[in-house]
Formats: C-alpha cells, sequence, structure tokens
C-alpha cells in the first residue's frame, strides 16, 4: 500500500509524514516536488498498489544538476495524466490555488476518478486537522479487499502458467469478488457481469456470475444502455427506480427485481473497452457500502490486468466471435 | 490487553464516552477497556491514548465511522495500540450489534501493522 504525493514544502512533508506514521504507520509514502518525476514513477511503477494521491498544485522552481533552474510543473499536469489511465485510485488535492484546484477536479470528476479537496490554512494546522481525516477516509473507504485483491493475483498467474482461456480466468476473478461481497456463497442475488461492446454497437455478455444481468434486461442490449450509465446515472450505484433512469431501462430493471445497479467502464486502453455490471436483487444489501465499492474497484482493476494481458498476448485475446469455442474448450 | 506505545499518562479528553446508539453521524476513534466496553472520541490525530487516558491499556483499539446510525466502517487502524489480531476487531463489531447498531456488510476492515499490504475485509 502506498501513498503518493506531490509536495514540495518541507515542512508540509514533515507534517503529512507524522500524520501518516501514526495513521498507516505500513504504508509506504512517496514524495515528489517535481510533476514529470511523479508522473515516470507512477507509468513505472503502476497504480494497482496505490491507496492515495494527494496533489499540491503550485510548486516551486528546482535547480537541476547543472545549477539552471527547472520548471517542476503542476498538480494540473499529473491530473492529465492519471485520467489516461483507469480510476483505480483516490485522488486527494491539496491546493490554495482555487482555480486549479477547481481544474483538476473538473478533470478527475469528469472521468470517473474519486476525489476530494482540501484548501491549506494557517501553516501546517490543517494538515493534522483535515488532511489527515480526508486521507483516513479516502483510503479506508477506497482500498481493495486484500483477499479479493490476492487471489485474483493468483488467479491470474496460475491461468497464464497453464494457459488457460481468459474467459475462465475472468470468471473466476468475478467470483471472487461477487462471493466476497455478498459474504457468503449464495450470489443468486448480487450479479457480476463483464460485457463487451461488439462491432455492431451491441452489449454482448463474456462471462458472469450470479443471475445474469443482460439476459434478463434482454440480450443484446445496445450501446445506449451503456451511454445511459455514463450521462443519466453517473459513476456509482444507482436506485433502479431512481428517476433519472431512462423509463424503459428502469420498467426492465422493476421487472426483474433488481433493486440497485451499477457500471462500470473497464478500459485498458484506448479503443479497448468493456463494462462491469453489478446488479444486486437483495435487500440485505447496498451497493454503496464502502466494501462492496471496494471490493467493485478491486475487481475492475484485476480485470483491467488481465485485458492488458490479452491485449499484450493476441493469442489470449478475447473476441465476441470466440466465445463459443472458448467455452466448449 | 495491550499497553499503548506513547506511554505518558494523559488525562483523558472530556469529550470521551461510552458509544451508544443515537451517537452523532461522523468518524471516531475507539478504545475497549478491561471491561468490554467501546469508548469514543471524534476523531483527531494522536488521540487514542486520551480515550482512556492514564496510559491504560487496552483490549481492542481502532476506529469508526457512524453515518445514519449504521457502522460504515470499523477498522483497527491506531498507532497507539496497533492491534492486528481479527479476532479482536470481530469481537468490537459483536459488541457494537448487541448494543444495537447495524454493520454494513463489508466495513469490518483489518490493517495490517506487519507490513504495507492492502487490508483485509473481515466482514
Amino acid at each position: 500500500m502506498r501513498i503518493v504525493i506531490l509536495e514540495d514544502n518541507p515542512d508540509r512533508r514533515a507534517a503529512m509524514s507524522d500524520v501518516l506514521a501514526d495513521l498507516f504507520p505500513r504504508a509506504v509514502v512517496e514524495y515528489f516536488a517535481v510533476a514529470r518525476r511523479m508522473i515516470e514513477h507512477l507509468d513505472s511503477t503502476g497504480l494497482y498498489d496505490v491507496a492515495l494521491i494527494s496533489l499540491d498544485n503550485d510548486l516551486d522552481m528546482v535547480t537541476s544538476d547543472d545549477g539552471r533552474l527547472v520548471d517542476p510543473g503542476d498538480g494540473i499536469e499529473v491530473a492529465k495524466w492519471l485520467i489516461t489511465r483507469p480510476p483505480v485510485v483516490p485522488v486527494l488535492v491539496h491546493t490554495t490555488n482555487t482555480m486549479a484546484g477547481d481544474q483538476i477536479d473538473e478533470l478527475l470528476g469528469s472521468n470517473g476518478w474519486s476525489h476530494s479537496r482540501v484548501i491549506p490554512y494557517d501553516g501546517e494546522s490543517w494538515i493534522p486537522e483535515v488532511w489527515r481525516s480526508t486521507v483516513r477516509t479516502l483510503i479506508v473507504t477506497h482500498a481493495p479487499d486484500a483477499t479479493v485483491s490476492s487471489i485474483g493475483v493468483t488467479i491470474l498467474k496460475h491461468g497464464l502458467q497453464f494457459g488457460l482461456p481468459l474467459e475462465v480466468m475472468l470468471e473466476d476473478i468475478l467470483r471472487v469478488g461477487a462471493l466476497h461481497s455478498r459474504g457468503d456463497e449464495a450470489v443468486e442475488d448480487f450479479s457480476f457481469e463483464l460485457a463487451y461492446l461488439s462491432g455492431s454497437d451491441v452489449l454482448a455478455s463474456i462471462v458472469s456470475v450470479g443471475k445474469p444481468l443482460l439476459a434478463d434486461i434482454g440480450f443484446g442490449a445496445t450501446k445506449e444502455v451503456v451511454d445511459l450509465s455514463i450521462s443519466c446515472l453517473g459513476i456509482g450505484p444507482v436506485a433502479s427506480d431512481n428517476d433519472s433512469v431512462e423509463p424503459m431501462f428502469r420498467r426492465l430493471l422493476v421487472e426483474n427485481g433488481i433493486r440497485e445497479i451499477q457500471f462500470e467502464i473497464v478500459q485498458p486502453k484506448p479503443g479497448h473497452q468493456a463494462v462491469l455490471l453489478t446488479g444486486n436483487r437483495s435487500n440485505q444489501l447496498d451497493l454503496i457500502s464502502p466494501g462492496i465499492q471496494a471490493n467493485i474497484r478491486a475487481v475492475k482493476s484485476l480485470l483491467e490486468l488481465a485485458l492488458v494481458i490479452a491485449i499484450r498476448e493476441p493469442q489470449n485475446d478475447i473476441d465476441v466471435n470466440r466465445r463459443s469455442e472458448l467455452l466448449s474448450e | 490487553m495491550k499497553s499503548p506505545l506513547d506511554s505518558r499518562r494523559y488525562d483523558p479528553d472530556p469529550r470521551s464516552r461510552e458509544i451508544e446508539p443515537g451517537i452523532a453521524d461522523g468518524v471516531y476513534v475507539f478504545v475497549q477497556d478491561e471491561n468490554g466496553s467501546i469508548f469514543v472520541l471524534p476523531d483527531g490525530a494522536h488521540l487514542h491514548p486520551k480515550v482512556l487516558g492514564g496510559a491504560q491499556p487496552a483490549m481492542y483499539a481502532g476506529d469508526l465511522t457512524i453515518e445514519r446510525g449504521r457502522v460504515q466502517d470499523l477498522t483497527n487502524l491506531s498507532g497507539t495500540f496497533q492491534f492486528s489480531d481479527a479476532e479482536g476487531l470481530l469481537a468490537v463489531a459483536s459488541a457494537l450489534e448487541l448494543k444495537g447498531f447495524r454493520i454494513m456488510p463489508g466495513a469490518v476492515r483489518l490493517f495490517s501493522h506487519v507490513d504495507s499490504s492492502w487490508p483485509v475485509v473481515l466482514r
């Protein structure tokens, strides 16, 4: 679990380190004073073990080895890079620059990133008083379940080692997330489903766990379903009887006993897009609960990782046309 | 029972009280005393040693979030006590349920005090 911070002020860094040593004594904390270096570091180490990113915006010029003053960039630069990646880490913006903070919030929010903002005041007082509690809540709420993550990684490793069809691995990953979110082995009322947009803009189900969603709400649902999730439903769980849900879609959900639904875009890289659907028919569960949300994010991260592998290794690539072939193997 | 790593004998914070249903929404640090009673303080930096005060040992400690009267999360996060056993945290969850609190699914989260791995969701 890493916490990565863009902050060049030594006093602030010291106060942040004190707070984190008390709150998350085992977390690895990484500071950067130059935006580009932070981006290069995150690009090479990945985001999958990062629990939180905290961004200042305005940074002091730095002196290079040859004595020249170098522009350190800013938090906006990091945010622009982050939105080219899957939104798997919460971001806390801590800047007194209101316009820049607004811009970062807009960038992150419109691209599905969880983000919060604190405005520094009174020296370093704000760090134990407000930054600390926001860090705590973001990490506790968003950190994926170690069990889901570790089992999922094991599934991927074994699958690659033994050459299992990717579809089998994906289903196993969904199953782990569903079982942990449901809390027992009865997952009928809690569905995880991975779907692809096929060439004809038809949403085709690839794998699912629990009672399938797409089959119930109309297999062959179109791209409009996904577009609806983004434009009307937004990111996160939505009650199926929510007025903002398109009437026809709402009727299908209610008729099929689906109380809540959540769409997540799984996009390992531009042009490769899938949809993770989570559906809840249970009265005992709330999708909004932190544990379920953390599991959804863990599963989404693992699916993205699996799909990155599939893209790199074309022999494992999932093609909708190969679905029946893969299932028959 | 475990003694606080910060062994200074702080006076108990006057806001410290046993948790009861009806408590205001928010984040709290908690310490379970030797009798199993759970005392809380509104969240803040380095407050665990001031919940019971006097460098008293604890049966368990961590923090929790109450939202609409329900426990949204319950963790073992306490730099002062650093409890790491799952059983103790599950026992705190059960004690809260006995008090009448509903524990949300996935709320009970055990953070490692040994390495930097992700937390384990206990229930």
